[in-house]
């Protein structure tokens, strides 16, 4: 479903733009014509309404008044949901529209337990990549789309409990500083990245739009088979180290932010996902090095 | 999606969406796209998500409902039983702390609706435990609950003082590990208020569960929250507070002598003006079923007419707002509306109207409200 | 008795029953048993030990006296202090996360 960009432009920069991504539809509002092209440009492809559709959240990104709008440009966000953001700088454009959406599902969404974690799929086999933010797993997660794998998050996994399966939530993936060349590298091409965003406070930020293909399966799920642990280490040797039943359990309750307002069906989809798939962390040193132990293991390991 | 039912009870498109949902649960299968995003919307700002959950499934509903409704509401409905497991867990763990305390303690709000499974709980947001206990009790229950690990939230001296002397409860407790707020109550109302009730009737006439706690009698939890939304010279007026008492009505009203006995306490503790506004504006914005004997006594407490009318302009504008005045979420509101171009003014909602003021000057409502508040 | 840092500090005649099973959920896991307790939301691996001694209150109100002399059948040796000190940590930690409760000498063990 695709939408002629000048109507799409027109609807964000009016009463807003419907859009899609997994399970969620948000309607978004964007009083900033840089902000505008940016998020255009970024979610090129992604599955834009018409309407009317029945909506998760709204956002908008907007200016407090005039003097904020023109002469001090300073970016609110407002996600209705008790968000707390101090105000952007303009520069930083796509940032708010990112960091609002983020709000809205980490919140909001109770009808997936949400991992904070990178999922990816290949020949049916869906991967949990959970970590603190940081810790690599955008990069390779990113890295790993790049290269025959299918990406369903960098930031959100979804589990739905009822049929223990994983579904995508495509969003761009955020990348942060010595990431990004090492990323540009890798995808051979600057076209599927936002611009680098200077001087924020987690230092430069840049956007990288996952592979068209995946977002045009983004309603497809997949049962999970194996839970990566990546600890990125640039000092380290490579290595692999498997994690028992319990220890898998309890890693995954840590990384999810919902699991406790979900209670017990969390409880068991979580043990479930413990005993059926292997679990491992991973030690690397480089994003080459990191896709390559996530092959092997996942060689080895699954059938 | 369903076509608009074609009845006489079918959508007012020129009133509020939500109201009439709230009043008559089968009409959400008259509901289009925009009539849900709508609902769902006024829903979130005023808390009532949960309770559409709630009122969906009591009336058989639910799978008629269209998926994406489901899964919008479903999000509400596990973070409102969340909570609500929470509240529950909290009343285990002070009643583990109070283990060989053998006075009463009172469960109130949210936790005694719980507790007893009225219709009020149904979909009801409960953030906080409040308990009530008589005013001896008060050092010892406190002591009970900082042995077992609780922490005081307040710790400047002045701001102890002022709790113990001039508020009706300690100062919020709370343990390290749970994160939920424990309010330990004496009285009902603020000691210097003119209208403070006889505590001690209302923990005479308390109920007991099993285990540990109490729940004060019908009449005196209906009072409860009466007295918490039209007292206090604040309007801490929202639909979700007169949708409880609504639900209360409904729910004592059909038991006998349950009218008598409540308006006999109401005026025993001089407490009739508040009660004959709760009845005004449940019976007017909920159609709340109020005999008419008990209007007719209840309006023996009404205030003079030109109060009567500021009091409903006041309530026309407060219960749009979503909420106690809580001035960022209103704020958050007014963002949204005035950059998406919704910006009208308080009346946006298009509540069922009231007998609004002919002509009454600015200055003037501004002289008076600042004599009131 | 309760101490200084707000824990429980349980006589050793003190009678301990198991709360609520009815809400307990059980995980088997390869190295331990995973119990999840509904009410709270908190999940605890126990290791066999520890989930023998919670099976022994769940068949009957025990106190710390009786726990040891069924420990000792079934081990079929006397258990010293060392292991007695851990016996009375698993109690506390299961009274901690309201998985048992004294039953306070002046109530009567309701059903």
């Amino acid at each position: 479903m695709t939408m002629d960009i000048f109507k799409a432009e027109h609807h964000l920069a009016g009463p807003g733009l419907l859009m899609g991504v997994g399970p969620i539809m948000t309607r978004i509002a964007i009083k900033f014509p840089s902000i505008r092209d940016d998020f255009l440009h970024m979610y090129q492809g992604y599955p834009f309404f018409e309407g009317p559709e029945i909506t998760d959240y709204h956002l908008t990104i907007f200016a407090k008044n005039l003097y904020r709008r023109y002469l001090r440009p300073q970016v609110a966000i407002n996600t209705l949901m008790n968000d707390d953001f101090v105000p952007l700088p303009e520069s930083m454009g796509l940032l708010s529209v990112e960091m609002g959406m983020n709000w809205q599902v980490a919140f909001g969404c109770k009808t997936h337990i949400l991992f904070h974690a990178g999922v990816v799929e290949k020949n049916g086999v869906g991967v949990i990549i959970p970590a603190i933010s940081g810790s690599g797993k955008s990069t390779l997660s990113a890295g790993l789309s790049y290269d025959g794998w299918r990406f369903f998050s960098d930031e959100f996994g979804m589990l739905k409990a009822e049929t223990g399966e994983l579904y995508p939530y495509p969003r761009p993936v955020s990348l942060k500083n010595e990431s990004i060349p090492v990323m540009k590298e890798w995808v051979g091409s600057d076209a599927p990245f936002s611009r680098e965003y200077e001087g924020t406070p987690k230092g430069t930020i840049c956007y990288l739009r996952p592979p068209i293909a995946c977002l045009e399966e983004m309603h497809k799920p997949v049962r999970p088979r194996a839970v990566i642990h990546p600890v990125y280490n640039p000092n380290a040797k490579s290595d692999i180290k498997p994690l028992t039943e319990t220890m898998a359990f309890f890693r995954l309750v840590r990384s999810s932010a919902n699991y406790g307002d979900i209670g017990a069906p969390a409880f068991r989809a979580l043990a479930k996902i413990a005993k059926e798939c292997v679990s491992c962390e991973i030690t690397y040193s480089s994003l080459e090095e990191g896709i390559r132990l996530v092959n092997k293991f996942i060689d080895e390991n699954v059938a | 999606m369903t076509t608009p039912v074609q009845t006489k009870d079918s959508l007012d498109q020129k009133q509020n969406l939500l109201l009439q949902i709230l009043k008559t649960p089968p009409l959400m299968t008259a509901l289009d796209i925009k009539g849900w995003n709508q609902v769902l919307f006024e829903a979130h700002m005023l808390k009532l998500r949960a309770r559409l959950v709630y009122d969906a499934e009591v009336n058989g509903l639910w799978s008629a409902l269209p998926d994406k409704v489901q899964q919008i509401l479903t999000n509400a409905k596990i973070e409102t039983a969340a909570r609500q497991r929470k509240i529950m867990w909290e009343m285990n763990r002070v009643s583990r702390a109070l283990n060989d305390f053998k006075d009463k303690v009172i469960l109130v709000k949210g936790a005694a609706y719980l507790t007893r499974n009225l219709k009020c709980a149904g979909g009801r947001d409960s953030v906080d435990l409040d308990i009530l206990v008589s005013r001896k009790n008060l050092d010892i229950v406190e002591n009970h609950l900082l042995l077992a690990g609780y922490v005081s939230q307040v710790l400047d001296d002045y701001d102890q003082q002022y709790y113990r002397e001039w508020a009706h409860e300690l100062p919020p407790l709370v343990h390290p590990s749970r994160l939920v707020e424990v309010d330990v109550h004496h009285t009902i109302l603020q000691v210097t208020n003119r209208l403070s009730p006889d505590i001690d009737l209302m923990i005479n006439a308390s109920q007991p569960l099993e285990g540990h706690f109490h729940t004060l009698c019908d009449e005196d939890m209906l009072l409860h929250s009466i007295v918490h939304q039209f007292v206090d010279g604040t309007l801490k007026s929202s639909l979700r507070n007169l949708l409880e008492q609504h639900d209360m009505m409904m729910e004592f009203g059909v038991k006998p002598e349950f009218w008598t006995k409540f308006m006999d306490r109401a005026e025993a503790l001089r407490l009739g003006r508040p009660v004959f506004y709760s009845l005004r504006y449940c019976a007017h914005f909920l159609d709340t079923p109020i005999p008419d004997a008990v209007m007719v006594r209840a309006k023996k407490n009404a205030p003079g007419r030109a109060v009567q009318k500021l009091m409903d302009l006041l309530i026309f504008r407060t219960m749009v707002p979503f909420g106690a005045a809580n001035g960022r979420r209103r704020s958050k509101l007014t963002d949204f509306l005035s950059t998406n171009g919704l910006y009208i003014r308080s009346h946006w909602l298009r509540m069922p109207p009231m007998m609004l003021i002919a002509h009454l000057s600015r200055k003037f409502y501004r002289r008076f409200m600042a004599r009131q508040i | 008795m309760v101490d200084a840092d707000g824990s429980f500090n349980l006589s050793k005649t003190a009678v301990f029953r198991v709360t609520d099973a009815a809400s307990f959920l059980w995980e088997h896991m390869d190295d331990a048993h995973i119990i999840y307790d509904q009410r709270s939301g908190h999940s605890q691996a126990l290791n066999d030990f520890a989930r023998e001694i919670f099976d022994i209150i769940e068949d009957k109100p025990s106190s710390l006296q009786d726990i040891l002399a069924v420990l000792e059948l079934i081990l079929e040796r006397t258990i010293g202090d060392d292991l007695l000190e851990q016996i009375q940590q698993t109690l506390e930690m299961f009274d901690k996360m309201g998985l048992i409760e004294p039953i306070a000498p002046c109530h009567e063990i309701s059903q």
